[in-house]
């Protein structure tokens, strides 16, 4: 990882358009802003791990539960 | 043109290439995967599968939101926009990812981070919404079950095996189906 330091005020480019810059510093929190192109996603890191452990449990489902919960709900029955 | 892959959940699947749903940034986690299609099943009807055609064993349930939620929207940025190929004749189809662990009653779906079907362009991408409100992890056991119940005709004998299919996306966009594109903000 590339660390640099800046005051407040201070930008950095990356890429020739997404500017990053130290907006204010209170006490432990650091507000930063993002300038980039309309297209870039941006995002806080913890909600993308968050999704990305969901998607992962949600990969693990098995076809076979659903189709027991179905089993268990829908009684035989003779058609005609 | 057809193709055939062998999966981990369904066995067997071939279908015609257009079925074939291209994801420019894959699903979140698995950003490598690019290319899905959508399996349904005769006998679980409620359930439509994200099958990866480059991974078997890869696979996510998908619902449709106002199974569970009547009024869900959802609102789309220009990366989202850009991701999804969208444009104003677009027609989009929301899904929200689903997770079924061992104890089903536990079952919950992801409010907060839904895929977005772009029918027109067989594109689709995850997006990730704003509002804190929306869960990861809804429970939605019993509005399943409920839903399951008041499907009338849904019967399943003891020797039904589920029959899959992959879904054609492009009929359903030739048809006018899916709602209208939301605003971009």
């Amino acid at each position: 990882m590339l660390v640099l330091t800046r005051k407040i005020g201070e930008t950095i480019v990356i890429d020739d358009d997404v500017r990053i810059t130290v907006v204010q510093i209170k006490g432990k929190q650091v507000r930063i802003g993002v300038d980039a192109p309309k297209e870039t996603k941006i995002h806080r890191e913890e909600i993308y791990q968050a999704i990305q452990d969901e998607n992962r449990a949600a990969m693990k489902s098995m076809a076979t539960e659903l189709t027991s919960l179905g089993q268990a709900k829908g009684s035989p029955k003779k058609t005609g | 043109m057809t193709k055939e892959i062998n999966t981990t959940r369904f066995g067997k699947l071939s279908f015609p290439t257009d079925y074939v749903i291209r994801f420019r940034d894959g699903i979140i986690g698995f950003p490598d995967l690019k290319e899905y299609v959508f399996i349904e099943s005769t006998t679980m009807p409620l359930v439509l599968w994200l099958q990866s055609t480059e991974d078997a064993s890869v696979a996510f349930p998908l619902v449709e939101p106002q199974l569970f939620r009547k009024d869900y929207t959802y609102s789309l940025n220009h990366a989202d926009d850009a991701m999804i190929s969208i444009k104003p004749e677009s027609k989009l189809k929301a899904f929200l990812i689903m997770t079924i662990p061992a104890s089903v009653e536990h079952m919950s779906v992801n409010l907060r981070a839904p895929v977005i079907v772009n029918m027109t362009e067989s594109t689709a991408g995850q997006i990730i919404l704003q509002d804190k409100t929306l869960a990861l992890r809804e429970n939605v056991f019993k509005e399943f079950q409920n839903a399951m119940d008041s499907l009338a005709h849904f019967e399943l004998s003891d020797s039904e095996e589920p029959k899959w299919s992959a879904h054609n996306w492009k009929e359903d966009a030739r048809r006018q189906h899916g709602g209208s594109v939301p605003m971009t903000v």
